[in-house]
């Protein structure tokens, strides 16, 4: 009997042999390879970084002009915002106007953010508002009223030039004369894909 | 089973909830323009520099750090009689003495300057650190330059390596090479908080 199922056994691994080779196909593959993914950059670059006005002596009617230079120096468009963080001390940035302008060009004196600058849209903020709650747009997520945008760097309009004009009004009286105030103006960019 | 239940829909809650956030996220930066500062008077408690170069001899404040070829003018002037000036024939740098800045928290450096036909890199405002003199402006380059009128500098230093026993201001002119280019300065005021 033993026998009988060793017997059995060999030809039943004969008979697999047999079959598996009669199933056996051709075959071939292909590979795609090196896929790469990668992701793009948010980068609002601003010209300078440092502050751009340190005034002193101010006297009421006076006016001072500076500027920066927004950049978007990321790989995607953007669109961003601002506002100022206000004196909390001192209620002098809360006398003194802004007006942001965007100005195309440096008018005849050879100087950008100048009184004569080329100015290409007028009033983003003001004119004549208060310096404490200046804002650009609105940094809420989302595009929203008054949102400046920028192309890509390298794209045709990845900077512009913001002019800010300051000035503290001829109604000054005297309870501001030797005061001070620091403010900081802050930017908020975003991505535009994909974000409306 | 009820709490089961509840844990259960809580799960889910938080789960669709931090899916939902993600989908939400975009991609963000921001800038940054501080401490800008405006005054309605002179800042700093110490006056370490007030010369409208009327005294004599006209460089007294200005010949500790070596004799300057600058002369003193009375064609041009922000106020007073007199001014600083540096041409092609009289140009190199104008340093003032050693100010003692050392226990400074904030330098201010004020003065009025009137440039004529001036190309960028001739006239450089400089600080000195104790070792090196670093530039700070090319005038050209300054917010306030405005060519053939006076123009008021401000600026404050915030950078503490200038904060030393012997802080220099130095206005550098020689960049100036060609016939016409002028540069009168006129009261100069360094003053710091301490």
């Amino acid at each position: 009997m033993k026998k009988i199922v060793i017997a059995l056994l060999a030809v039943g691994v004969v008979v697999s042999m047999v079959l598996v080779g009669a199933i056996a196909l051709f075959t071939d593959s292909e590979t795609n390879p090196t896929n790469s993914f990668s992701t793009g950059t948010i980068d609002l670059a601003i010209d300078p970084a440092t502050a751009m006005f340190t005034v002193t002596d101010m006297a009421p009617g006076d006016v001072e002009y500076s500027g920066i230079l927004m950049t978007n120096s990321g790989s995607l468009a953007l669109r961003y915002a601002g506002n100022t963080t206000a004196d909390g001390t001192s209620t002098l940035d809360e006398q003194l106007d802004l007006t942001i302008d965007v100005v195309t060009g440096n008018g005849t004196d050879a100087i950008w953010y100048t009184a004569d600058d080329v100015v290409g849209e007028a009033n983003i903020y003001g004119p004549d508002g208060v310096l404490s709650s200046a804002y650009i747009g609105d940094p809420t997520q989302g595009a929203q009223a008054g949102d400046r945008t920028l192309d890509e760097s390298g794209g045709a309009n990845d900077n512009e030039r913001l002019r800010f004009k300051v000035t503290l009004p001829s109604s000054t009286d005297n309870s501001y004369q030797g005061d001070s105030c620091t403010v900081s103006f802050v930017f908020y960019a975003e991505q535009t894909a994909n974000n409306p | 089973m009820q709490l089961r239940l509840w844990i259960v829909l809580l799960s889910l809650v938080l789960v669709a909830g931090l899916a939902s956030s993600g989908a939400t996220a975009y991609f963000s930066d921001g800038a940054q323009n501080p401490n800008n500062t405006l005054a309605t008077t002179v800042w700093g408690n110490t006056i370490l520099l007030s010369d409208g170069f009327e005294g004599e001899p006209w460089d007294a404040n200005w010949d500790g750090n070596g004799t300057t070829l600058w002369e003193r003018n009375d064609t041009k002037v922000h106020s007073g009689l007199w001014a600083a000036c540096a041409t092609k024939s009289k140009n190199g740098n104008v340093t003032t003495d050693d100010l003692d800045a050392l226990s400074a928290t904030k330098i201010y450096v004020s003065f009025w300057y009137r440039a004529e036909n001036l190309e960028a890199a001739d006239l450089l405002v400089q600080l000195y650190n104790g070792t090196t003199y670093n530039t700070w402006y090319d005038i050209t380059n300054h917010s306030s330059y405005q060519a053939n009128t006076w123009c008021h500098f401000t600026e404050a230093i915030i950078d503490s390596q200038y904060y030393k026993s012997n802080f220099r201001l130095r206005f550098d002119a020689q960049g100036f090479e060609e016939t016409g280019e002028t540069f009168y300065l006129d009261d100069v005021l360094i003053t710091m908080d301490q």
